[in-house]
């Protein structure tokens, strides 16, 4: 009896997860994560643990996923039970993401559906099985509650989701995705795993992803060749200032990528870059091209900032942006980097890229 | 109006630090200009020359409009305080902004092309500062306290900010985009070839301040005094709230709404001066209003590139503590 004992404490001992720095790669919990900074995702069988870290504090959040049902959560962990059912998504590069691994029928809500793109979650609305609870400043949290979804998923932009800790009594798990603060643009996509390992579908978030890191890997090293890099603007005025992205978001990644010559390059941060609008015009008015202006006429960039036209990739018809087809981008762009990507060459280095048409820009007239 | 000798010290004073901080203004930004970049923007402008671009489009207008909100905002609080005999009167706490506000947001969110125009846009913003002046002028009929009129305001205010909110919520993302620009103010939107107009409505709205300066300084003494004196109340008070929505209305158009500056100058200005001559009080209005906000605006584009604040937030950032001194003081 006590043989068996020592024999099965000493078959538990070696073969139960552990850390990967533990050496035994077989049995421990190893990273998927290769690009994405605030996201770490350790395997391990059927176990996995998700550790989402703060952009700015880097406190974590941890989450255990797994579809045992009879394991125990380990301590300091959020137990969410594998594959979920019912998936409330905030933000349109969640639709995005589960658009890509064919798992858009565990979205039972969204935001407000001027928000939306995706012809199947529009129909899903249309026929209520998809609820829309608002935009999220006024959220309608009862019909949140009410919607017996596993898991809710949200953009975070620093603080804790509101009433999280209500909406967790209620059955409903929150989880914050920092994509958008990711400082490349295959960190942001790298995201689809995490939708993956929710919804039982990680075998296909992963060769999605590898292959798409090969188309982008692909194009970046074509773009290497390229010894003229263009001059380019990004963003636009809002309120009293302008607002481009820093130089270590994912935008400005692309753009490095792309071979461009963005001005704002070595400035810090993964968001955005404050500036006056004097001092943006006095840096770049002879930039060759004007990205991201945030509309979808010149018209309408004109009437949001009456001083654009001084800038000359505006009177010379090179301003390009994603906005006539806004929701598309948002939509999209984060788990298609490599079509970003394209597009940008397509526009800096027309030489490059042959094809005339482009999957997110489009020349504004 | 008798001007003494303090008095004669204290606006030449202030005069002497407008010239200074309008200088500061200008050489304020972050690209260096010199004198003869601004001359040559004005008579011998170059398009093509970025020094001089600057110089034309971004620093002079920038200049002037910050003079004219800060004279405006400051005259209309002014008139305000007296008509209502509060003061903590001001267009943006009695809810003349707001009126502005509501009108703007109507246009920019209904999706009519001409109110999306300038004219459209300078029309609403003076149309909606009327309708609310107005509004609580003929509340003001009937309810004689100070302190509810404000409340009255402050609710207006809240009221329209649910309106808005509620536009906001059927409108489609582009409107909602413009019109959420328009709401964080800023005083870098304004042209060179704008200028003319807004010094019209200016010279308009302080010209017909004159005529109110002897009859706001009867008012003082009050209703029954002035109709003694064969003043015509109603006129002085369709008057006031007319001058009030033409300079509120034209700085909410170009700038959007800005707060505390209204409310705040104008207390300052009588707490300095010591005094109700509504002559006095206007040229020193006129004065420290386009001072202040030159000042405060001199300090943002110096502080810019560690902290970069937009104009209302710093404006609230001086204003609030002002205001609460003044409610202190007049406690004791």
């Amino acid at each position: 009896m006590n043989f068996r004992l020592i024999f099965f404490t000493f078959i538990l001992i070696f073969t139960a997860c552990s850390d990967s720095s533990s050496g035994n790669k077989k049995n421990s919990f190893q990273n998927q994560i290769k690009y994405a900074k605030t996201l770490e995702i350790l395997e391990c069988g059927t176990a996995v643990k998700v550790h989402i870290y703060h952009p700015e504090n880097k406190t974590i959040k941890r989450f255990y996923l797994t579809p045992e049902k009879n394991t125990q959560t380990p301590k300091n962990y959020i137990r969410i039970s594998t594959p979920v059912k019912s998936m409330i998504t905030l933000s349109g590069t969640h639709i995005g993401m589960l658009s890509k691994l064919d798992g858009l029928d565990v979205i039972s809500g969204v935001l407000d559906k001027k928000y939306i793109h995706n012809l199947i979650v529009l129909d899903g609305l249309k026929k209520k099985r998809i609820h829309a609870f608002g935009n999220e400043e006024m959220l309608r949290f009862e019909a949140i509650v009410n919607s017996n979804a596993e898991v809710l998923i949200y953009s975070g932009f620093g603080q804790d989701f509101p009433h999280a800790k209500q909406l967790e009594k209620g059955g409903i798990i929150c989880l914050s995705n920092y994509d958008w603060k990711e400082n490349h643009p295959l960190g942001r996509a790298e995201w689809i795993k995490l939708f993956g390992y929710l919804i039982g579908k990680e075998t296909k978030a992963k060769s999605y992803f590898s292959s798409m890191v090969k188309e982008y890997d692909s194009l970046k090293k074509e773009a290497k060749k390229l010894t003229r890099k263009p001059t380019v603007l990004s963003g636009n005025v809002l309120g009293d200032f302008w607002y481009a992205p820093a130089g270590e978001s994912y935008f400005a990644e692309l753009f490095r990528d792309a071979q461009a010559d963005y001005l704002y390059d070595e400035t810090k941060g993964t968001g955005s870059v404050e500036m006056s609008l004097e001092r943006v015009l006095a840096e770049n008015r002879k930039a060759e091209f004007w990205l991201n202006a945030g509309f979808s006429t010149l018209e309408l960039i004109q009437k949001s900032n009456k001083k654009a036209s001084y800038i000359e990739a505006f009177s010379k018809g090179k301003t390009f942006c994603y906005s006539p087809n806004m929701n598309l981008f948002w939509e999209m762009s984060a788990i298609e980097p490599h079509h970003v990507l394209s597009d940008l060459l397509r526009i800096l280095h027309p030489e490059l890229i042959q094809k005339n048409e482009m999957y997110f820009y489009q020349k504004l007239n | 109006m008798a001007i003494k000798k303090r008095d004669l010290i204290f606006f030449f004073t202030i005069f002497l630090l407008l010239i200074g901080a309008m200088v500061l203004h200008l050489f304020s930004g972050q690209l260096k200009l010199t004198w003869n970049e601004f001359i040559d923007s004005m008579f011998n402008f170059d398009v093509k020359n970025t020094q001089q671009l600057i110089a034309r489009e971004f620093r002079i207008p920038r200049l002037i409009i910050a003079m004219v909100a800060g004279a405006g905002l400051a005259v209309s609080g002014m008139l305000m305080q007296t008509l209502f005999n509060n003061p903590l009167a001001g267009p943006y706490v009695l809810g003349i902004n707001s009126g502005s506000s509501l009108l703007v947001a109507l246009s920019l969110l209904t999706g009519f092309s001409f109110f999306q125009s300038d004219i459209g846009i300078i029309a609403s913003a003076l149309f909606g500062a009327l309708i609310f002046g107005f509004l609580l002028l003929g509340l003001s009929m009937y309810i004689k306290s100070s302190i509810s009129l404000l409340l009255i305001g402050l609710m207006l205010g809240s009221f329209t900010g649910a309106i808005i909110t509620a536009l906001q919520a059927i409108s489609s993302a582009q409107e909602l985009k413009a019109f959420t620009i328009w709401t964080m103010g800023s005083l870098q939107q304004t042209q060179f070839d704008q200028l003319p107009i807004i010094l019209l409505f200016f010279v308009i709205g302080i010209s017909m301040c004159f005529f109110l300066v002897k009859p706001l300084d009867v008012l003082v003494i009050g209703e029954k005094n002035t109709e003694i004196l064969g003043l015509n109340i109603k006129r002085i008070r369709i008057l006031s709230i007319t001058v009030t929505a033409i300079l509120t209305g034209l700085t909410t158009a170009f700038c959007g709404p800005i707060a505390f500056v209204g409310m705040a100058v104008p207390n300052l200005t009588r707490i300095l001066l010591k005094t109700q001559s509504h002559g006095k009080l206007l040229l020193a209005n006129l004065l420290f209003g386009a001072l202040f906000l030159v000042l405060s605006d001199s300090i943002i584009q110096l502080i810019e590139s560690f902290i970069p604040l937009p104009i209302n937030a710093f404006t609230s950032l001086i204003g609030a503590p002002l205001v609460i001194l003044i409610v202190l003081k007049r406690l004791k």
